[in-house]
């Protein structure tokens, strides 16, 4: 893990209320794994105090069908402006220089096996999932097939579908308000997709979600009976991030007498291996 | 400016400190989580996360939440227990070269003297700072500092069985600090820390909910220095034993303060969750200021304040 001032590249709206801000950082953006995230200091006061986390959105290492968007030396991330520390982020300025700690926590794992992969964001969550896909599709090299499917509360939440479409990943997407795509939760495309084929262990279909906690709990519930593997990003109240400070603690199976942190034994973790509350 | 090099050890309590520079336990883990940021054998002394004598879950989430200037968390003293320590954690830190402290608490006064037996046949520790002051857990912890009877029976107790310097940290959340200093100093403390972190809460006003699952927590951080500061100036008046200073001490300056104040050493805390090299930034500002000023030695300028 680094400590870097980092240098801000752009900082642009992509949507209303989400940002996507550009860091030229070689230390964390070279070693920097899908699902792993940075921390960041937004202000050099004590108000905020914390530093947000926030997952990494894309690196400049992932190059796919010869499109190179950022240098191996950059990362991008993908927030949501909802209090005062991201308020203060979206205001920052191409070439401010801004304190990182990263790259955190462990991230997705990539069995190369997979042949079916299907990925499930709601709304900001849909930040760890572009270079998710990106390894996948340079790592597994018998994949049949790469979905994601998106949710959001209205057509504003719903972001990156045309980055995604450029990976080739066949992209579906629901809104709660019904302003795009189908009408409903992300959930709902979920339970259509898997209503056929076989999922028995081995088919080599893997799951991968990341969004509110309502979203993973029902994902983990689904893909569970049907015995296919998921795997989760989860989000917690944190202050170190490096398994300090037991802030950011979840119940699992593995747990024992002792919390996991989402910090350090995650974000990610698989979904079975969660006890929900 | 070139200065010639400054003395910056200190004894605490029979604790010799090649620095005055600590960790405040519950903010540094095991040592081994800040590694990657901070040479662990530069630091004065690393303070271990609270250990007991059985392994604890802690408190549910939400267990933290930020607030103005600071932090409120209801942890718990969630840990592994004393014997996984001593076989998963200690081995690295002896091999680190920290100078380790151990922070011991119990739910009896039974439990803490036990905890305490087993470490004192340990190699590698060199002292023990006793919690009395934890605001977050129902038995034990704070209860025993905020009663100087109990603090004296407790502290008296484990006094008889161990051989280990003894740190007591005390509670501010009492009426008098100045009374449980003199009761844990009369029971055979070596040194006292203070202070731990002060009850507080915070809600959400949407849910008109706590916002952390235990209601109340502990607050930490810049918001409660100058609370800090004046107790450790009323405590180091009355103490006839070390005093080590903490709380929301973020940079050189608020070191520096807390020792002009009497404490012979200081412990960060929430200031390594927002930088994690805070602790060696402290160290080589609080040389930087002896320097400037001419301090040959740390012990010169502890309890220097005029007034």
């Amino acid at each position: 893990m680094y400590q870097v001032f980092s240098k801000i590249l752009f900082n642009t709206e992509v949507s209303p209320t989400y940002y996507k801000m550009g860091l030229d950082c070689p230390e964390i953006a070279s070693r920097a794994a899908p699902g792993q995230f940075i921390m960041v200091r937004v202000s050099n006061q004590w108000d905020p105090f914390l530093r947000r986390p926030f997952v990494i959105h894309r690196t400049g290492k992932a190059n796919t069908k010869g499109e190179k968007r950022c240098s191996d030396c950059q990362l991008e991330i993908l927030y949501k402006v909802v209090g005062k520390g991201t308020e203060i982020m979206s205001e920052m300025k191409e070439d401010d220089e801004i304190d990182l700690l990263g790259p955190m926590g462990k991230g997705y794992r990539i069995d190369t096996n997979i042949r079916t992969a299907i990925l499930v964001g709601g709304g900001i969550g849909v930040a760890s999932l572009f270079s998710l896909a990106e390894n996948i599709i340079l790592q597994c090299s018998g994949l049949k097939s790469l979905l994601l499917f998106l949710g959001g509360k209205g057509r504003d939440d719903v972001l990156c579908v045309e980055e995604f479409e450029k990976l080739s990943l066949e992209v579906r997407v629901a809104t709660e308000d019904g302003s795009l795509g189908q009408q409903g939760v992300v959930v709902d495309l979920l339970l259509d997709y898997l209503k056929f084929g076989d999922y028995s262990p081995g088919s080599s279909t893997h799951c991968f979600a990341c969004g509110p906690d309502t979203m993973l709990r029902e994902v983990s519930k689904i893909t569970g009976e049907k015995s296919i593997s998921c795997q989760i990003s989860l989000e917690a109240r944190m202050a170190c991030a490096v398994g300090a400070c037991l802030g950011c603690i979840v119940k699992t199976k593995a747990g024992g007498d002792v919390y996991k942190k989402v910090c350090k034994d995650g974000p990610v973790f698989d979904s079975n291996d969660i006890i929900w509350k | 400016m070139n200065h010639e090099p400054v003395e910056l050890s200190v004894n605490i309590g029979g604790i010799q400190l090649k620095n005055p520079v600590m960790t405040a336990s519950g903010t540094f883990g095991y040592g081994e989580e800040y590694a990657p940021y901070v040479g662990l054998d530069k630091l004065g002394a690393i303070v271990v996360k609270g250990i007991s004598l059985e392994p604890r879950p802690g408190n549910p989430p939400p267990r933290i939440v930020e607030t103005t200037g600071g932090m409120l968390n209801s942890i718990g003293l969630e840990n592994i227990g004393v014997d996984r320590f001593i076989g998963e954690k200690l081995p690295y830190l002896i091999d680190s070269g920290a100078t380790i402290i151990v922070n011991i608490f119990g739910s009896s006064i039974e439990e803490y003297r036990d905890v305490a037996n087993k470490l004192d046949d340990t190699h590698g520790i060199s002292g023990l700072e006793i919690n009395i002051s934890c605001p977050n857990v129902k038995e034990g912890g704070m209860t025993f500092g905020t009663d100087p009877h109990m603090a004296f029976e407790l502290v008296n107790l484990i006094r008889e069985s161990t051989k280990l310097p003894l740190i007591v940290k005390l509670s501010p959340n009492v009426t008098d600090i100045t009374e449980i200093t003199r009761s844990v100093q009369d029971a055979g403390a070596d040194a006292i820390s203070l202070i731990n972190t002060i009850k507080g809460m915070a809600i959400d006003i949407k849910t008109k909910t706590p916002k952390l699952a235990n209601i109340t927590g502990g607050l930490s951080g810049p918001a409660i220095k100058p609370i800090a500061l004046g107790m450790v100036w009323e405590v180091a008046r009355v103490a006839e034993i070390p005093v080590i200073g903490i709380g929301g001490i973020m940079n050189a300056h608020d070191a520096l303060e807390f020792i002009i104040a009497g404490a012979s050493a200081i412990q960060v805390g929430t200031a390594n969750f927002i930088n994690p090299k805070a602790t060696m930034d402290i160290l080589s500002g609080i040389e930087k200021y002896l320097g400037d000023h001419g301090i040959g030695d740390i012990k010169s300028l502890i309890g220097t304040l005029r007034i």
